[in-house]
């Protein structure tokens, strides 16, 4: 069973990825922060990441830059979450090394769909 | 001796004698031919010497001319590198006179401002001169007026003093005699023009040093010079146009840039705050939609429930920014009105209350006292504290207190929001007012803050002229503190006499005054009295916490009372305390005097009592003491010189109003230069007394009533004016009084002797038949002749109600068939000559008006037998 770290701010966000990613059959483990992410990241070795860039303390993409820039968590494929639609914010995040961008508001079918394409895991 | 003997053939008397001599013939060949040698050397050495003298003469020249030149180009290079307009046009001047010798030179240059040449640098000048010329306006016709063909001289252009009328030079220059003395008086003009042709400026130069005219190598030295300083300034003007729109361009550039960082993070906030709820709106409704028959009647709630309270904050986000962007964009009107301050906290308690409960904090309103009655906007107060108390109850974690207080001060009311939430950083503390400003990401996301409703406060705040801010208290918590000024009614008696007519700013002015002794002494009852019409009673003038009914029909006879007896004996009383002062009984019934003591200043100028001043009641419930008492003495003589003003105000409000009306017309006129006909006339007016050689003094004063000599119009009915056909005996002397009216509304800027001579003469006839002198012939100034002249002019040209506008030649004839009744022939020689010069002017400006009326109000010329076409 695959295990995808969520990292949001907003319960509601956490409890809904929550529950679609759970319904696809997979183990979810969530953080309320960046700093908190980085070390259940370590810590749990989660297969895939999902980070909320506008996070209190250090946002999605800061982390996503230290998660990819650490030997134990760089191969760790990374989703960033956010309200920023700007072509500058998407430049951030690739440049950060995130593997997929996804703006809110955001279907989760779409996220699911995200998680399981870079896991190359196919539903049927 | 020796020439004659060297010519022996020469018919000689003395021949015989040198025969006579015994010399023997060879000696004699050989003198001979010794001496003609001698001759033949000296002549050549003479010839030689002579040619040295006029190379050496020539060379001098030469060298001069090249020293010249050195100079000039040295000068040039000079002015060229400068770069600054106004340090160019010093060293052009010092530059002229270094090199051209003239004594006196002024540099005008051209202004696109103010469409004329103006005096920019001058050297030689007399200072009483030079104040004279700095604000000297040359217009382009005045100039082209000393650029008259017969003044040519080279490319410049040489004019005799004022009043003589020899024509210059005409014709090229070689025809000039060698040297002319420079006649006093006299000017040179060199024009600076571009290459391309454009008028840059001109220089007016005299007194040359040598006292001579400058010979035409000088005239071509100076036009070299032109050339250079026309190109220097020319430059100059570029780069301080570059300079100047590079500054307004980077700074512009600069607010761009922070315009731009503005919007950038107001966008990433707001897409921010709107797309977190919506994220959660839609993705719940999605999940709904998908897991319909799945999700367990928990979830199914959960989901719903989240969805509602998604939707409602995003509401409550939309409504902030419609209410803030609502404030920015149209400043709310303010409607105060007499509000009572803790009805409106005790309005919305109970909500308070509720959310209070649901959240497990603990609220507490104190309100102080029962009511505070102040003028507020009722609505946008509420709108404020709805934001501060729920801003208080965000931050607030459960088990917290939320407290809301009024406190009243003498001159404020001040209402206190206090949390136990997690505090302002004190570095953040100046900028949560900031719209969209968020002390901290987490803190918004927590607490679901859009950083918009302490913007709005603010704005509320300022809307009643009061002050907010926030401040962190111990031991955990913020403290949010309004005050709103309490500024009480000053109250001003409704005299239908002065008072509508009265110009607003006299109330205002008062309304101020008021103000400012209340505040300053903390006080709550200020009167101002003044003696009434008849000098026999005080009335009130303005006062502050006193009952309207009082305010209308006090009136206090001299002597009588405090305010009567400070009146009668110009001395100020101080009355510490009246139930104990034995001096007075009856006035203690009075039920104003909440407190027991008194102050009551007279306000003097000089001799005259104007009024006085009495204040009572401090707010703080203390006797006024000495110090009070010195505090109002020393306003005292401000508050009179106030009083003064507004008396003048008060008195001359008509006038007053006519000549502010005036001058800004006037000024209008001269930013504007908006071409009318009545400017035209006056132009011809003017160019007619130039041409007759008004002195310059007259000139001026000349110019300055043509402005104002109609301004008594006003005085005279409407229905007057507009009358078709001939008035009647009444409505002629009411018109005929217009003068006179002119002249007391002038009265205040204190017209000069002759302006006022110009303006009161202006409807004479050379016949004898005007008004109001019945002044005839020479003995009418020779102005007002001239301003009668424009003013029928530009009367004539002008529709009226009664007719239409006349073209040009029927005005031109009007006047020629008034010559020697209305007009005096001399002038009006002159002044059609003007007016024929500008005959395609005044007719394409007649073209412009069409059969609109011409909004420039101008005398109407009655006495004339001019305006009975229809």
């Amino acid at each position: 069973m695959y295990k995808v770290l969520v990292a949001d701010d907003e319960h509601n966000i956490r409890n809904i990825l929550d529950f679609t990613l759970h319904a696809e059959g997979f183990l979810v483990i969530s953080a309320l922060n960046g700093e908190d992410a980085f070390r259940l990241a370590v810590e749990s070795d989660p297969d895939l990441i999902i980070l909320d860039v506008m996070m209190p303390g250090q946002g999605g993409v800061e982390t996503c830059r230290a998660l990819k820039a650490d030997r134990r968590t760089a191969s760790i494929p990374v989703i960033l979450l956010t309200a920023l639609t700007g072509r500058e914010d998407r430049d951030a995040g690739r440049k950060a090394g995130a593997d997929a961008y996804i703006t809110k508001p955001f279907s989760p079918k779409k996220v699911t769909d995200a998680v399981q394409d870079l896991l190359g895991v196919t539903t049927d | 001796m020796l020439l004659t003997t060297t010519t022996p053939t020469v018919a000689n008397p003395f021949m015989g004698m040198v025969a006579a001599v015994t010399v023997p013939a060879p000696v004699v060949v050989l003198l001979v031919a010794i001496t003609a040698i001698g001759v033949w050397a000296l002549m050549m050495w003479l010839r030689i010497l002579a040619s040295r003298r006029r190379l050496q003469q020539k060379a001098e020249i030469l060298r001069q001319r090249s020293r010249t030149l050195e100079n000039i180009l040295a000068v040039s290079a000079r002015i060229n590198a400068t770069r600054n307009l106004s340090e160019l046009t010093d060293k052009v001047t010092t530059a002229v006179e270094d090199v051209s010798g003239f004594r006196r030179i002024v540099l005008y240059l051209w202004s696109d401002t103010t469409k004329a040449f103006e005096a920019r640098s001058m050297a030689g000048v007399s200072p009483q001169e030079q104040a004279k010329l700095a604000g000297t306006q040359i217009l382009a016709t005045d100039y082209d007026e000393l650029i008259r063909e017969e003044y040519r001289y080279s490319n410049c252009y040489l004019l005799d003093a004022v009043g003589e009328s020899s024509p210059g030079f005409i014709g090229s220059m070689d025809l000039l005699p060698d040297i002319r003395r420079w006649k006093p008086g006299q000017r040179l003009i060199a024009p600076l023009a571009s290459g391309a042709g454009e008028m840059v400026g001109f220089l007016d130069l005299a007194e040359p040093a040598s006292g001579l005219v400058p010979s035409p190598s000088e005239i071509r030295h100076l036009e070299f010079l032109t050339r250079q300083v026309t190109t220097a300034i020319e430059s100059a003007e570029v780069f301080d146009h570059l300079a100047r729109n590079n500054t307004e361009l980077s700074a512009a550039s600069e607010k761009l840039k922070s315009l731009a960082d503005m919007k950038k993070n107001f966008v990433a906030n707001i897409s921010h705050e709107l797309r977190t709820p919506l994220t959660s709106i839609s993705a719940y409704s999605e999940l709904l939609q998908k897991n319909m028959d799945t999700l367990s009647p928990e979830s199914l709630d959960e989901f719903l429930k989240v969805i509602h309270g998604e939707s409602v904050k995003l509401t409550g986000i939309i409504n902030d920014i419609l209410d803030l962007s609502q404030m920015e964009n149209n400043r709310p009107s303010m409607n105060q009105v007499d509000t009572d301050l803790v009805g409106l906290a005790r309005h919305m308690e109970d909500s308070w209350q509720n959310r209070a409960r649901k959240m497990n904090i603990e609220f507490s309103l104190d309100t102080g006292s029962e009511a505070i009655n102040m003028p507020l906007d009722p609505l946008l107060i509420q709108q404020m504290m709805t934001h501060l108390v729920g801003n208080a109850f965000k931050f607030t974690p459960e088990g917290g207190q939320v407290r809301v207080g009024f406190q009243e001060t003498g001159t404020a009311v001040c209402l206190t929001v206090q949390d136990t939430g997690i505090g302002i950083p004190e570095d953040k503390l100046g900028d949560i007012f900031e719209s969209f400003y968020q002390v901290d990401s987490s803190a918004t996301r927590q607490h679901n803050g859009q950083g918009v409703g302490l913007a709005i406060c603010q704005d509320i705040v300022i809307h009643h002229d009061g002050r907010i801010w926030a401040e962190n208290i111990a031991p955990q918590g913020t403290r949010i503190t309004v005050l709103l000024p309490r500024r009480p009614a000053v109250l001003q008696p409704a005299d239908p006499d002065s008072l509508t007519s009265l110009p607003f700013e006299a109330g205002e002015l008062m309304e101020r005054l008021m103000h400012w002794v209340s505040e300053s002494l903390g006080i709550q009852v200020a009167t101002l009295m003044v003696p009434d019409k008849g000098g026999d009673h005080l009335t009130i003038r303005a006062a502050i916490g006193l009952p309207e009914t009082v305010v209308q029909s006090a009136r206090v006879r001299r002597g009588s009372g405090f305010a009567g007896r400070v009146w009668e004996d110009g001395k100020t009383l101080l009355v510490d305390d009246l139930t104990s002062d034995n001096r007075f009984g009856r006035e203690l019934n009075e039920p104003r005097y909440s407190t027991a003591s008194l102050l009551c200043v007279p306000l003097k100028d000089g001799e005259d009592l104007l009024g006085v001043i009495s204040v009572n009641n401090k707010i703080d419930g203390t006797a006024l003491d000495h110090d009070d008492q010195v505090f109002l003495e020393s306003l005292a003589p401000r508050i009179t010189r106030l009083l003064t003003r507004y008396k003048s105000w008060q008195d001359g409000a008509r006038d007053f109003n006519a000549i502010r009306d005036t001058l800004r017309s006037t000024t209008a006129v001269g930013h504007l230069r908006h071409e009318s006909l009545l400017e035209v006339c006056q132009e011809i007016c003017l160019a007619s007394a130039r041409r007759i050689m008004l002195p310059g003094d007259e000139l001026e004063h000349l110019a300055f009533s043509l402005q104002f000599y109609d301004v008594g119009m006003d005085s005279v009915s409407p229905r007057i004016l507009s009358k078709p056909g001939r008035l009647d005996e009444e409505e002629r002397v009411q018109v005929e009084k217009h003068v006179d009216a002119g002249l007391g509304i002038l009265e205040s800027l204190q017209l000069d002797a002759k302006v006022r001579q110009l303006i009161l003469h202006h409807h004479e006839n050379y016949d004898g038949s005007g008004y109001p002198g019945g002044l005839a012939g020479e003995s009418i100034p020779l102005g007002s002749r001239l301003i009668r002249l424009a003013d029928t002019l530009s009367s004539l040209l002008s529709p009226r109600p009664w007719r239409r506008a006349m073209d040009l030649d029927e005005a031109m004839n009007v006047i020629r068939g008034g010559l020697g009744r209305e007009f005096c022939p001399r002038m009006a020689d002159v002044f059609l000559t003007e007016t024929e010069a500008r005959r395609e002017r005044i007719m394409d400006l007649q073209a412009e008006n069409g059969a609109a009326a011409d909004p420039n109000r101008m005398a109407l010329d009655r006495s004339t037998p001019v305006p009975i076409l229809i």
